[in-house]
């Protein structure tokens, strides 16, 4: 900033003043400027893009997942630039008119370019930071995949790849490849004629292995880049155990205690409830349930409502599988739920 | 409309001033739990009213946003907003 804002605001002439500023600019200063005039020129190229040398794919990924932009705008902008999807799939993918994401797209191109959304690599104390925030834009678009759109899921996956590739040594990036792919690989078993099957009522022989191997070997990359592991290694270990012929449930919830600490999140503390009733106990599981706070959130609803139905809770169940089936919003998560729903009918008296 | 604003500048009384970039260019820092919250868009919570301004010279948005969480405010349950200033260039054109 200049030594004096109200003199240098005083100066009648604003552009005069702006000139002086810059020829009092050092060279690396002018350097600086002349890299902010080619940001605008990637940034129109946007449509153009794949042929991309690998460095300015990495800058493009960092100014795409700029915390300053809307994480709508992060997760369209990311697929635009750097997935192998048309606006029109993107809007698609999301369930918005064409129209509305092109609209999305520009206005964050504009706001990249006014407000100088950096086209670069974060400098290095920056870095952890924003490498999870690009993390979290590819594993949000993975799991806006996660049961039907498979389309996005794989490409996910794929900048998940293109980010280590580009990224060797971050653990976190194998650890969030490694948990992607672990899920992936159950694609196939998950939803099976368009209805949601639960782990414990998969068929295995439908999981892909190539994919729970490359999973594993990514989360054997993270491990030994480094031992203590971040939120993204530990998803992918307990992905990694839940891959299992025989799951073993109390290391999953050791697991999940982990990740909580690590999160304090009570998404986190509602798997590990998840992982406790698989081990056996579902009233302590219930007990932890219905100790969160996750309103309206979906899976809270028909965690719930299963434990009470194992618990032979029919009537509580009921409400709880109606609940969530009003929050469900993929056909397949609907169609499990209405059948959870049907099958507590006939048993039930009253 | 030009005309207008150069005489206005011109006014003696007038110190000086910019024209902001629109809202939708905003970008807002605040302060959630020690952590710094940066979100996109402008602070619109009409009961908060502006307290100052900085004008700053940055060569990006990190470089301004960097100057930004050290405003003391933040940690006091405020908010700064970050908005480019129009620069306006009749021969600089696009």
């Amino acid at each position: 900033m200049p030594q004096y804002p109200v003199a240098w605001l005083v100066t009648t002439g604003r552009n005069r003043a702006i000139d002086g500023l810059r020829r009092e600019r050092t060279l690396e200063d002018k350097t600086r400027l002349l890299r902010n005039d080619r940001l605008t020129v990637t940034m129109d190229e946007i449509d153009l893009d794949d042929s991309t040398v690998a460095d300015e794919r990495l800058k493009l990924i960092f100014t795409c997942c700029h915390p300053a932009l809307a994480t709508e705008a992060q997760v369209a902008l990311t697929l635009r630039a750097l997935g192998g999807l048309s606006t029109r799939e993107i809007a698609r993918g999301f369930l918005v008119p064409e129209e509305t994401m092109k609209r999305r797209l520009s206005r964050a191109k504009a706001k990249i370019k006014a407000a100088g959304i950096p086209f670069a690599v974060p400098a290095d104390r920056l870095l952890p930071d924003r490498l999870s925030a690009v993390l979290a834009v590819v594993y949000l678009i993975f799991n806006e995949g996660y049961t039907d759109r498979g389309d996005l899921a794989s490409e996910a996956i794929r900048l998940g790849r293109l980010l280590a590739e580009l990224m060797t040594d971050e653990p976190e990036i194998y650890g969030l490849l490694a948990l992607m792919l672990l899920h992936d690989s159950r694609r196939e078993a998950r939803v099976v004629a368009g209805e949601l099957v639960p782990l414990a009522y998969q068929d295995r022989s439908r999981y892909d292995r190539a994919k729970i191997d490359a999973g594993r070997s990514a989360l054997g990359r993270a491990l030994a880049l480094r031992p203590t592991a971040g939120p993204y290694v530990i998803q992918a270990a307990i992905a990694s155990l839940q891959a299992d012929e025989n799951i073993d449930w109390d290391e999953v919830t050791v697991l999940y205690e982990h990740l909580e600490r690590l999160t304090g999140s009570p998404v986190v503390a509602l798997n590990r409830a998840v992982a406790i009733a698989e081990a056996g106990s579902a009233g302590r599981a219930l007990e932890l349930v219905e100790s969160l706070d996750l309103g309206d959130y979906r899976y809270f609803h028909s965690t719930r409502a299963e434990l009470l139905r194992r618990l032979g809770r029919d009537d509580e169940a009921r409400q709880a599988f109606e609940r969530a089936l009003r929050l469900a919003v993929t056909d397949s998560e609907r169609r499990f739920l209405a059948r959870r729903l049907s099958e507590l009918w006939p048993s039930d008296g009253s | 409309m030009n005309a207008a604003y150069l005489a206005l500048r011109d006014d003696p009384r007038c110190l000086g001033g910019a024209h902001l970039q629109p809202a939708e260019t905003a970008t807002t820092i605040r302060d959630n739990l020690g952590e710094t919250l940066i979100t996109d868009g402008p602070f619109a919570d009409t009961k908060e009213v502006l307290g100052g301004y900085y004008v700053l010279d940055a060569s990006d948005l990190d470089e301004a946003l960097e100057f930004a969480q050290r405003i003391p405010a933040i940690r006091l349950g405020g908010a700064v907003e970050i908005r480019p200033l129009v620069v306006i260039p009749a021969e600089d054109a696009f």
